[in-house]
């Protein structure tokens, strides 16, 4: 019996040693001063309109151009669900004079993860995960690393522990760019600021009885941990299309066009219920935590939790039985 | 870096981090799903409000509230009365004018009434300015599309809603006591006669009570503007015969500007 341990290591240094990391720390070097530039100007257009920096004032404006949207017959009924539980999550930050935004690098760590875990950071990983075994059958190196005498089992098992390694260096990466480079703008301070959280919706009912504070740097934590765990089973599904398919390209296409038709899907069919149980649909896993309703009713977080787990599980499954049985041919 | 010092270090960073991830994900869903709350801590705090800056450094602050004439409804170039007067200002004393324009269309006395004392959001947002404006009544003593004419009506609802203006006004005078507030009045919007003299009682008795509850403040003022809307009242008016158009708004924020000077 070999020891796994030895295959780690190597299948965690060809990862790195691929261009596809590098390309991801780029992208995001080059994506986070963009996103900290727009948000600066944000918050100096705010200024010039309203003539104080006080959020207060900004919050209010915000509550009330939301109902002037509601007022607005135009709106479809999703829509105005989504715009009414913004308005009571910001009047309750209001009442209990918290900052729903502090102008904080902290803040735009957050900010950053909430938005990026729908889309992006699945993108990013995909560009990792789709290549692991796919670009061995390309390359042909597949033959020389299962003329080895380890388990095919094993050899996939520890590509698969390398690729949760890199699936956390990736978030990881993210946080820390996303804090310092924001940070140079918006000031290191703030990780002790209170965060409210705990806000429980059914329909357009906003239950603020559990809501409470949690510093940032506990609130970072728990959000980064949830982006982790979808990016994490995205990474698996395309783990399992990577050793189905012979070329990295078309893996690679498979998932993203699956992703990004999720996120369609997400915003646009909330009425087609059945569509809930798409892997793709439940990706957000962070909106639970910021009190943002769910795209489709009848969701939450154990549900996306079970069907995230479920659609991973059973492509593992797939792959091990797949890779373990199958010729390899060329 | 050569291949072993690049996984000691990235293999032990991966390591480490996924440890970090799972615990931050186990508590994360402990989090949403068994919130716990700690209330004592979030009992609505006094705070400290950061005094937005006022005149003295060559800004004019406007804090705006009310129905669809503040907000300027029916006006083509989207400006309102609100807009209007800003520009004005501008012209007229080359300072640095801002505008918050809380208005909401459609919105009656006890909205805001309740707006203002529920949520102390928007008074807060009010402190510190030079100027708040305000129009409010409208919907409360007729409802556009929905209601028939009808004297004793406007009667019996102006009693609860007046009230309720007055609170309003005793509001913003306690809240902003270094501030000018301006409650702008109603006008009969009616072309029909019928209905103009119908509602002409109801919108004058308002007005007029308007100003005695603002002579009651030291610093609230009532800009009356029904006379502007008395003659060719049509060509003042929104295809809906019920706003202000543009050239209604213009008019009315004349008026107000004057007053502001």
């Amino acid at each position: 019996m070999t020891n796994i341990y030895p295959l780690i290591k190597n299948e965690t240094i060809k990862i790195l040693k691929k261009r596809s990391f590098l390309v991801i720390m780029i992208i995001l070097a080059v994506i986070i001063p963009i996103a900290t530039y727009a948000q600066m100007r944000i918050a100096e257009n705010m200024v010039k309109q309203t003539g104080t920096s006080d959020w207060h004032v900004k919050v209010q404006s915000d509550i009330t151009d939301a109902r002037a949207r509601l007022s607005s017959s135009r709106m479809p009924e999703e829509y105005k669900k989504y715009v009414q539980v913004q308005i009571e999550v910001k009047q309750y930050h209001l009442d209990m004079d918290i900052d729903p935004d502090a102008p904080t690098g902290v803040n735009f760590a957050r900010r950053f993860m909430e938005n990026a875990s729908s889309l992006l950071l699945p993108l990013l990983v995909i560009i990792v995960a789709s290549d692991l075994v796919s670009s061995e059958n390309a390359l042909g190196t597949i033959k020389l690393l299962l003329a080895r005498p380890v388990m095919r089992w094993r050899i996939l098992l520890s590509k698969y522990v390398s690729l949760i390694f890199l699936v956390s260096l990736v978030i990881l990466a993210a946080g820390i760019l996303a804090y310092l480079i924001s940070g140079f703008v918006f000031g290191f301070s703030g990780w002790t600021l209170p965060v409210l959280t705990g806000f429980q919706l059914s329909g357009t009912n906003v239950s603020t009885e559990n809501v409470h504070t949690v510093s940032y740097a506990y609130y970072l934590w728990m959000e980064y941990g949830l982006a982790w765990f979808s990016s994490l089973t995205i990474a698996t599904m395309s783990f399992l299309i990577s050793t189905l398919v012979r070329s990295t390209a078309f893996s690679m296409g498979i998932m993203l066009a699956s992703t990004i038709f999720g996120t369609i899907l997400a915003n646009m069919v909330s009425s087609w219920e059945s569509a809930k149980y798409l892997f793709m649909v439940n990706s957000d896993l962070t909106a639970y935590l910021a009190g943002k309703p769910s795209p489709i009713d009848g969701m939450d977080l154990s549900f996306s939790i079970w069907t995230l787990t479920i659609w991973a599980g059973a492509a593992l499954l797939v792959a091990f039985t797949v890779f373990t049985r199958k010729d390899m041919l060329n | 870096m050569s291949a072993n010092r690049l996984w000691y270090v990235f293999g032990t960073l991966g390591l480490l981090s996924t440890i970090f991830f799972i615990v931050g994900f186990g508590l994360g869903v402990r989090d949403v799903l068994f919130p716990q709350a700690n209330q004592t801590e979030l009992a609505a705090k006094p705070h400290s409000i950061e005094q937005p800056s006022g005149s003295s450094d060559g800004v004019f602050r406007i804090v705006a509230f009310g129905d669809s004439l503040t907000k300027g409804f029916g006006d083509e170039t989207i400006k309102g009365y609100v807009g209007n007067v800003k520009e004005k200002l501008i012209k007229s004393t080359n300072k640095d004018v801002r505008v918050n324009n809380f208005a909401v269309n459609g919105y009656t006395s006890s909205k805001l009434l309740s707006d203002l004392m529920d949520h102390s959001g928007s008074l807060k947002a009010a402190e510190g300015a030079d100027v708040v404006m305000f129009t409010i009544g409208g919907n409360d003593l007729y409802r556009q599309g929905k209601d028939k004419i009808d004297p004793k009506l406007y009667a019996e609802r102006s009693g609860k809603a007046k009230k309720q203006l007055q609170s309003i006004m005793k509001i913003f005078s306690e809240n902003n006591p270094k501030s000018l507030i301006v409650y702008v009045g109603l006008y009969n919007p009616f072309v029909d006669k019928n209905e103009r003299e119908a509602f002409d009682q109801a919108v004058t008795d308002w007005n007029a009570d308007a100003a005695h509850y603002a002579a009651t403040l030291p610093n609230v003022l009532v800009v009356n503007v029904a006379d502007l809307f008395a003659r060719k009242t049509n060509s003042y008016l929104y295809i809906d015969q019920y706003h202000p158009n543009a050239l209604g708004y213009e008019r009315m924020a004349t008026r107000v500007a004057q007053v502001l000077e």
